[in-house]
């Protein structure tokens, strides 16, 4: 049996419905977002929106819709999911102050029969609140009767005569509640409306109908009363029809691309906010005119174009001209809408945009600066939207200001003025001169300090006891005291001898510079400096620090040449302990710090690596010795307090924050490529930030509590397809698609015409296929078509693997769509490759006949085309295998051979499949992910070069991603978000079992997979790390990433009584109980999950009251030590906190 | 009619909203995402949607036989109409035990 943890690093960023109402508050102004299975509450305020409160549903939400009962006085929420669970929700606030998420009613609406319908779910919500209406399934209408006083509300069904509904809504000012809809049958779209009979539960009339409307017809706005009507969107033309009046208009600017989403602009009802799949924004006016009898009817319609959006999938007006934008295929956006156009000619102005990594299409985890953690590069977006992503685990800092400075040799933040309690001035040290930088508020200038010495690099400067200042350099400790309202020298001390001071520790009240191999302790008095002892080591000392406890404080000494750390006691510097460390790489920086009541010390080497220890305070014995790798630099240590704990930085190529967590260390990446010294800086302007040092500047900045996910954007503005990387050539493979517009010109044949700029067009070189002068036959302009039409366009991009930049694309043939992408070594070739797999799309063909496997070497910034096969039919899948290349082809696997006369040679095949649409391989297996019929384990027998089938999943899967996880284990997802692991049993007694790969676990994600990967996101470190091995990251349509590992059979016993108990405790938004969200479930089955432990319910452990903790769990048992006990509270967080850490 | 028009009086609700927006910086990106509400607390519906299950076509037919038998006994009906929404499981039989056909 194998066991799995699956959890969410990224959760969904698309964003599927929007609503604005009054739902916090009658007064607050809200917007409600949902993402997939999660709804975001934000209230508007003159700074812009302000995050309310996040609610997490066991479902997707299918449809999200507000309304207002009569008696209520706020909006509420009527959502249903895609497992058709409906819900009314209310926010309101709790007796505590805080938010809450009421569900005033829920149920589930499914039907045991019927046909769901291929136009999706529609929802409508009558505009007088009466009735809510439902259409589920094909032929039936299904109604909710929002009765206030009834405990149930009744769902009723009625036969709707239309099968092929495209769009319905409930009409307003209608005695009785009246649907409004667009059908197709035979002859085309029309337009029918139908009176409901609330008592009978039956349509009782149709009031009116127009068919032969619009041409694909496909959304309906209802006019609010007085007007009443509706408009009806069609791809050409838009129509105003009320049952009298009937007015159309076919404004040229919405011809060439469909719109898809509409908000009214405020409660009139007059105008409209129309988007387009382009991620164009239109406004439509209705102009109305008086009838004569003091009632209006409307006149005309306009429609004017108001500029470039995110690509819309939903949008609502929130206040004084602001929008909010949801998209799907890349960031949200809030947008302004001004009567003055910008300088690109537009009425929208962006104003935030909401970072959204959907639909993630490929990615690859890549340790791009070898430092042992993954960085995740996604394919993200679509279209104008379409980008790469760079997303990497860490904590963050949030830069507040920064300064050019080169060569920074150290840095400390000084308070000058007495009795201040913030930093004003930081003090630089450089090769041979210090410079002092005055805090002023924000601003910074340049200054100097009586009694400092400026023409020397400082070691250390700082303020000590009685208001002095101390600063050391080479020649000295200098003694600066503030008299008569100025600073002045006030004691010097220097080393006799030759030598000068090397490196120096200090505290409040005791500096001990070190020289060569002596070590001097001072006191530090009010206006004096007084030696009180010396000692004299058997090395020259590398670094040095003092440990808390004042006049008996320890002092850690780290020693040249016999590469060992010393512990000496204050006063009379005793020797306690030596620890020899391993190696010949010397300790450059030591620091002696207690975190969470325990005395640690630290002992950087100059290779980056890291020793720590557990300090005895009394006997200063070292123990619990530990190293780490932190960097390939020499890492500089230094401890800051931030929200009132210690922490260290460790300063280095890979800088890194080191904090304790349940008396564990724990070692988190910063977002940041290389800092060389840093500072704690309370100052006025910067509260509770630090000051880091590059090789050129200095930033002023706060970091962030936790570590989580950064997600830099790299834009490209076409659709990214798939990203392979090439170490060797240090470049990044991306196969891209752009939409042309093919226009045809009188007589002279058809040119393809860019839309935009984007990464295609902008590349450094190019080369393939050229842009206005296709090699094949111009084509023939179809008849009846529209003057411009779009053609898909492929190229294979090579990107610098650090700046990200375009150095060449490479255009495919027209009609050629690439499909894989894939960086290969073959052979005994030692040339990297990029293979790309291509199909050639007919239109009138089932499934492509023909394609390509072209191989391409990037090479002193040259792309050439070193080998092309003819294929008979579409490359999915490429894979490197046994230094060959595996290709998935329409239903076949084949492998070919890489000659040495650099072709591509077939060796063999397998043909059991309906298409292959997926390959990853292990050692001499192959995992094949087939469209519809799950996965199959093929075996390549070396020595006959032949295929062999030997395990298979004979359910009906359709698969979106396959992975391997071990030799035995398999984990798949399929088009119903769902995941299930098989296993193949090789001790299976017959064939037939062996055949047969065996569950061993399902669960019900909630998201389509599109890519899973192996490898993590977090670095593995000393012993931090969870009890979890084989990570798979997921990667989901929605912009999710999770992450899937494995557990022991314990572990997994053990979390699934915690989870059994959560769900207890944890009470679901919508009552979806917990166990229906995660069984798996397709059109054909719904089976409880097994096999898998829900790791966001599991980390949500750690965000209950400790009471709500305590009583969770009660009757949990624990392993301790091969006794069970009762567990305690503290046992689990420590268990789920490192569980947190795997993302 | 000119854009300016379109874009003339926009809705307003309060007039503060969005004026002290920050956008000297340019634009703003926000990856934050609002604190999580877990809910701990057991506050019951007030109202279950149920789904009723008979098939549409026998409750077609019924509404059919009631109309025409209106005058007869339409309280008893009613009940017997009631039970058999009610009850999910039952839904099927209940009618036919009750029917006052038999």
């Amino acid at each position: 049996m194998t066991y799995h943890y699956v959890v969410t690093a990224q959760k969904p960023t698309a964003v599927t419905a929007c609503i604005t109402g009054n739902f916090t508050s009658p007064t607050d102004l809200n917007l409600l977002v949902a993402k997939v299975s999660r709804l975001e509450m934000y209230i508007v305020t003159p700074e812009g929106l302000h995050p309310m409160k996040e609610v997490g549903l066991y479902g997707k939400v299918a449809k999200m819709k507000m309304f207002r009962p009569p008696h209520e006085k706020k909006d509420l929420v009527f959502i249903l999911t895609a497992r058709y669970n409906a819900m009314i929700l209310e926010w309101r606030t709790g007796p505590n102050g805080d938010l809450e998420v009421v569900t005033r009613a829920h149920g589930n609406v499914a039907d045991r029969i019927g046909k769901p319908s291929e136009n999706g779910i529609l929802a409508v919500i009558d505009p007088q609140a009466r009735v809510i209406g439902l259409r589920l399934y094909d032929g039936l209408f299904k109604l909710i009767p929002l009765d206030k006083d009834s405990t149930e509300l009744k769902a009723t069904s009625l036969r709707l005569e239309e099968l092929n509904v495209y769009d319905l809504e409930f009409l307003h000012g209608c005695a009785n509640p009246t649907l409004i809809l667009i059908h197709q049958d035979l002859n085309g779209r029309h337009i029918k409306t139908r009176e409901i009979n609330l008592r009978d539960k039956e349509f009782i009339k149709v009031p009116w109908k127009q068919d032969n409307v619009e041409t694909e017809a496909s959304i309906l706005i209802p006019v609010p009363s007085p007007l009443g009507g509706a408009i009806v969107i069609g791809q050409e033309s838009i129509v105003y029809h009320d049952g009298q009046s009937y007015v159309a208009v076919a404004p040229p600017q919405i011809k060439m691309t469909p719109i898809n989403c509409y908000s009214p602009v405020g409660p009139a009802g007059l105008r409209y906010l129309l988007g387009d799949i382009a991620g164009r924004l239109f406004m439509l006016v209705l102009e109305v005119q008086d009838r004569g009898d003091n009632t209006q009817t409307v006149r005309d319609l306009k429609v004017e174009l108001l500029g470039e959006i995110s690509i819309p999938e939903c949008m609502t007006y929130l206040d004084n001209g602001v929008v909010f934008i949801g998209s799907r295929l890349g960031d949200s956006a809030l947008v302004r809408l001004s009567a003055t156009k910008d300088e690109t000619n537009q009425y929208v102005k962006v104003m935030e945009t909401f970072t959204s990594l959907s639909p993630i299409v490929d990615m690859c985890v890549v340790d791009l600066e070898r430092q042992g953690q993954n960085q995740l590069i996604t394919c993200s977006g679509a279209f104008k939207m379409g980008s790469l992503r760079v997303i990497r685990n860490g904590i963050g800092i949030q830069e507040q200001a920064s300064i050019d400075l080169l060569g920074i040799k150290g840095m400390w933040a000084l308070t000058l003025q007495p009795g201040a309690a913030y930093h004003d001035t930081l003090v630089l040290a450089f090769v041979g001169q210090t410079r002092v930088l005055t805090l002023n508020g924000e601003e910074v200038e340049e200054t100097e300090i009586k009694g400092f010495v400026s023409d020397r690099q400082t070691f250390f400067t700082g303020n000590v006891c009685h208001n002095q200042l101390i600063q050391v350099t080479d020649e000295g400790v200098r003694l600066i005291v503030h008299r008569d309202g100025q600073w002045v020298l006030g004691a010097c001390w220097r080393a006799g001898g030759a030598r000068s001071v090397s490196v120096v520790a200090c505290s409040e009240t005791r500096v001990v510079p070190a020289v060569g191999n002596r070590i001097f302790l001072l006191a530090i008095e009010e206006g004096q400096l007084n030696l009180i002892s010396e000692v004299c080591m058997e090395e020259e000392v590398a670094c040095l620090d003092l440990g808390p406890g004042g006049d008996e404080a320890l002092l850690g000494v780290g020693l040249w040449t016999d590469i060992s750390v010393r512990i000496l006691k204050l006063p009379d510097l005793t020797p306690l302990h030596t620890e020899k460390l391993s190696g010949e790489i010397i300790p450059r920086s030591l620091l002696i710090c207690v975190l969470e009541g325990v005395c640690y010390l630290l002992c950087a080497l100059g290779d980056g690596s890291m020793f720590y220890f557990i300090v005895d305070q009394y006997t200063g014995a070292l123990t619990n010795r530990k190293k780490v790798t932190l960097g390939t630099q020499p890492t500089v240590l230094r401890s800051f307090r931030s929200l009132s704990t210690t922490n260290i930085f460790a300063c280095s190529d890979r800088p890194t924050v080191i904090f304790s967590s349940n008396h564990k260390l724990v070692f988190s990446n910063v977002n940041l490529k290389e800092v060389t010294h840093m500072c704690s800086l309370n100052a006025q302007a910067y509260p509770d930030s630090l000051a880091l040092a590059t090789d050129s500047t200095v930033t002023i900045g706060t970091i962030d509590e936790i570590q989580k996910l950064h997600i830099r954007t790299v834009p490209l503005n076409e659709s990214p397809r798939r990203i392979a990387y090439q170490e060797a050539t240090k470049s990044f493979g991306i196969i891209t698609m752009r939409v042309d517009k093919v226009e045809w010109s009188s007589g002279a044949g058809s040119t393809a015409v860019s839309v935009r700029g984007s990464a295609s067009t902008s590349a450094a070189n190019s080369s393939g296929a050229p842009l206005a002068h296709p090699k094949h036959a111009p084509l023939a302009q179809p008849k009846h078509m529209p003057t411009a039409v779009d053609l898909e366009i492929y190229n294979l991009l090579i990107l610098d693997h650090h700046t990200f930049e375009v150095l060449h694309a490479h255009q495919l043939m027209a009609s050629e769509f690439a499909l894989s992408l894939l960086s290969c070594k073959l052979g005994d070739d030692p040339t990297h490759y990029y293979a790309v797999g291509t199909a050639m799309l007919n239109p009138e063909e089932s499934e492509p006949k023909q394609g390509r496997i072209i191989l391409f070497q990037w090479s002193d910034g040259k792309l050439t085309q070193v080998a092309e096969k003819e294929i008979k039919g579409a490359c999915y899948t490429l894979v490197q295998f046994n230094g060959k290349l595996l290709a998935s082809i329409n239903s076949t696997v084949r492998l070919f051979e890489w000659t040495s006369e650099k072709e591509l040679r077939l060796e063999c095949s397998h043909f059991n499949n309906i298409v292959a649409l997926y390959l990853k391989v292990k050692g001499d297996f192959i995992l094949v992910g087939d469209l519809m019929r799950s996965m199959s384990l093929l075996q390549y027998k070396q020595m006959e070069g032949s295929f062999e089938e030997i395990a298979r999943d004979y359910s009906p899967n359709w698969m979106t991603a396959i992975e391997i996880l071990d030799d035995d284990t398999f984990l798949g997802a399929e088009n119903s978000s769902n995941l299930f692991v098989c296993q193949k049993d090789s001790a299976a007694t017959t064939d037939e079992e062996r055949q047969q790969m065996s569950y061993m676990g399902q669960f019900h994600l909630g998201d389509m997979v599109n890519v899973m990967r192996l490898g993590s996101l977090v670095g593995q470190h000393a012993d931090t790390a969870a009890p979890v091995h084989n990570p798979a990251t997921i990667a989901t349509v929605n912009g999710a990433i999770c992450l899937v590992v494995q557990l022991s059979q314990e572990l997994y016993e053990f979390l699934h009584q915690l989870e059994e108990k959560l769900t207890h405790t944890i009470k679901s938004v919508g009552k979806i109980p917990h166990a229906f969200w995660r069984s798996f479930n397709t059109d054909i089955k719904t089976e409880p999950a097994e096999g898998f432990i829900d790791g966001d319910l599991i980390e949500s452990f750690l965000d209950l009251t400790r009471d709500m903790q305590q009583e969770t769990i009660q009757g949990l048992q624990i392993d301790d030590g091969g006794v069970m006990r009762e567990a305690k509270v503290d046992d689990l967080i420590k268990i789920v906190e490192d569980l947190t850490r795997i993302h | 009619m000119s854009v300016l028009e379109f874009l003339k009086d926009l809705p307003s609700y309060n007039e503060q909203n969005f004026t002290l927006f920050n956008t000297d910086n340019g634009i703003r990106n926000s990856s934050k995402r609002p604190s999580i509400y877990l809910p701990t607390k057991d506050i019951p519906s007030e109202q279950i949607i149920v789904t009723e299950k008979t098939n549409i076509l026998l409750r077609y037919l019924h509404q059919q036989w009631e109309k025409k038998n209106n005058n007869t006994s339409p309280k008893k009906r009613d009940l017997s109409s009631v039970e058999q929404n009610g009850d999910e499981r039952n839904a099927r039989k209940r009618p036919r035990l009750n029917s006052p056909l038999n």
